[in-house]
């Protein structure tokens, strides 16, 4: 989502926040697989702060670009799911708690039709959880006061501003639907001097729950949906810039012209981190 | 659109009989493996033949490429031999699309950033000169010219890797021309000490990353080479003795007789040849700053700075401002700043 990219002296934050409610017990389709949407969302996480501690290596040296942090919410309230008395946590700080790298196996039907078992090792940063209700207004609200605090320390001023991803079922709104695009306004408009900071929500869908119209990607005038859970999630999310909204079409060869919402079903995220242009500098 | 996660990269890496296309039969370097702004890159083996394979990770890298290429064919330049392999590694779950890998073949040689401790001043001279005078005929600009990046072949003819920055028109590589002379009148042998030490071409040799049945050793850099086992990372001499066991979990090579190490205990200090601690190994992150000579250590938020000798020269204070130093990098380690 930025024109410039990410360096010592103008690093960004990444707030992951997972759903860990008792509704992530159900199975999701990821990657034509059947598995549980709480590992489904464990292994997605995962992938995230593994690609981003390896970009952020220089023969052997862990560069300060990132700050994150990664938020759980669930019946017992939100807490962070990584290591330390703060939220955020400098991504050279990530060596310290490097975890023994997890195979984790998936079935893969190559595009030349052979289906194989492809192991990937990716460092398991977090473990699925799910169980109790769905504090979602609490987590966001947590998120919100973070990314304040943040963005007002005087030295992430020139700062890139936060990208907020948050991994959910959907299935989290018991409270009232307007404190929430009230907690996820005040979130998109907290800025730096760069910009202001973007929320982007995946959905992970339950089996046999899935609609079929729901657009990868929506524009405000294409989206429409009978679920009251896709409607609030849509208003919750980022109005993608012209600039990314091009990009995303490229990239998920979409037919629909943007400016596309930062909303996306069963999708992979490593391909909103290229999107979001973590790590790149296309000038 | 060509663009791929590290992720993926090194799954391939891992099993390429399964994702490469045509690839599939290299034998690929682990430890060579690390990341720049625009690609993850690998050292591979493939039919007898080194090579450097790219999988961009930036959406601009593969237009750089064709530009590159582009320019390359324009020209009927050979200095450097960079070709595109069309969706080579296969799509998986990291990545759904199939993505185009560079390929490059790495000449026979030593990388300029080691022979310049090992040839004369006088020889790297002219083969600079040539390089230059080369570039100019063929009017391409490099755009990365670094030590690192211009290998001396054993034929003593200069070729350029990490070529996928270039571009027509001459006269863009003069800043890097200028600080490589500036190396080498610093680094070089003078003749007579040439001579007198008899250094001979097979002394490249400890210039070459060596994989051994239990260990593999790294290119003699300020008079040591690093190597690794699996207990851990040690130190050679130019001999290949051991001078300090492996028993660290990570360690810089050594510039100006410090190294950078992490311990089995994930903590970093600094350590000399004779592998003293210079700082102890009790802080969560330690860097060497290699022209002030500094090591700035710290816990948390707080910071502290080491003189050379290991004396405090700026107590425990709060982080108001990261101020990046030069670390341990190297030749081709871009500026601090370098974007991710």
């Amino acid at each position: 989502m930025y024109k410039t990219g990410v360096t010592l002296s103008r690093r960004t934050a990444i707030v992951i926040i997972v759903d860990c409610s008792t509704s992530m017990k159900k199975y999701t389709m990821f990657n034509g697989m059947r598995i549980v949407k709480a590992e489904a969302a464990e292994f997605i996480t995962n992938m995230i702060i593994d690609e981003l501690y390896e970009r952020a290596i220089r023969f052997d040296v862990t560069r300060y670009y990132y700050d994150i942090a990664i938020i759980g919410f669930s019946g017992d309230g939100t807490y962070s799911k990584l290591p330390g008395i703060h939220d955020f946590v400098p991504i050279y700080n990530f060596t310290d708690f490097e975890p023994q790298p997890k195979t984790y196996n998936f079935d893969q039907t190559l595009n030349d039709g052979r289906c194989i078992k492809v192991p990937f090792v990716i460092r398991p940063w977090i473990k699925a959880e799910a169980h109790g209700t769905s504090p979602l207004f609490e987590a966001m609200v947590r998120t919100k006061d973070l990314i304040e605090r943040w963005c007002a320390d005087k030295q992430n001023s020139y700062s890139l501003p936060p990208i907020i991803f948050n991994i959910t079922d959907g299935d989290c709104f018991d409270d009232d639907a307007w404190s929430l695009i009230d907690v996820a306004n005040d979130i998109m408009t907290t800025s730096t001097t760069r910009g202001k900071s973007l929320l982007i929500n995946i959905v992970l869908r339950t089996i046999g729950e899935e609609d079929d119209n729901l657009p990868l990607f929506p524009t405000d005038a294409d989206f429409y949906s009978t679920k009251r859970s896709h409607m609030i999630l849509l208003r919750m999310s980022s109005i993608l810039s012209p600039d990314v909204s091009e990009q995303i079409k490229k990239v998920f060869r979409l037919n629909h012209d943007g400016p596309y919402r930062g909303l996306a079903y069963d999708t992979s995220i490593i391909r909103l981190l290229h999107l979001v242009s973590i790590g790149t500098d296309p000038s | 659109m060509d663009l791929t996660t590290i992720c993926q990269f090194k799954s391939g890496i891992r099993q390429p009989k399964l994702l490469f296309k045509t690839l599939c039969d290299m034998v690929p370097e682990f430890d060579s493996m690390h990341t720049t702004k625009h690609f993850c890159e690998c050292r591979i083996t493939l039919n007898g033949g080194d090579y450097l394979i790219y999988a961009p990770i930036n959406y601009e890298s593969m237009s750089m490429v064709h530009r590159a290429i582009e320019s390359l064919n324009v020209t009927n330049c050979d200095i450097t031999d960079i070709r595109i392999l069309e969706a080579e590694l296969l799509g998986c779950i990291a990545s759904p699309y199939d993505t185009s890998i560079v390929i490059e073949t790495l000449p026979e040689g030593t990388p300029l950033s080691e022979a310049l401790y090992t040839l004369t001043e006088e020889h790297l001279l002219k083969g600079l000169n040539r390089l230059r005078q080369q570039l100019m005929s063929f009017d391409i600009s490099i755009n990365n010219l670094t030590p690192e990046n211009i290998i001396i072949g054993y034929d003593f003819e200069w070729y350029v890797t990490r070529s996928y920055m270039i571009t027509q028109g001459y006269g863009r590589d003069d800043a890097s021309f200028s600080r490589i002379e500036r190396l080498i009148e610093k680094c070089s042998l003078q003749s007579d000490e040439f001579s007198q030490r008899r250094v001979h071409m097979d002394r490249l040799e400890l210039h070459r990353t060596t994989v051994e049945k239990d260990r593999t050793i790294y290119p003699l850099q300020d008079g040591c080479r690093r190597f690794v086992t699996r207990n851990g990372v040690g130190f050679l001499d130019d001999n290949n003795n051991v001078i300090i066991e492996p028993v660290f979990k990570r360690a810089s090579n050594f510039r100006e007789d410090r190294s950078v190490v992490t311990t089995n205990t994930g903590h970093m200090g600094v350590i000399d040849r004779r592998g003293h601690f210079i700082v102890p190994p009790i802080y969560e992150h330690a860097e060497f700053n290699v022209d002030s000579g500094n090591i700035a250590v710290s816990n948390g938020n707080m910071w502290a700075v080491y003189d050379y000798l290991g004396e405090f020269v700026k107590d425990w204070h709060e982080r108001k401002q990261y101020i990046p130093i030069r670390s341990h990098a190297t030749p081709l380690d871009y500026s601090a700043d370098d974007d991710v």
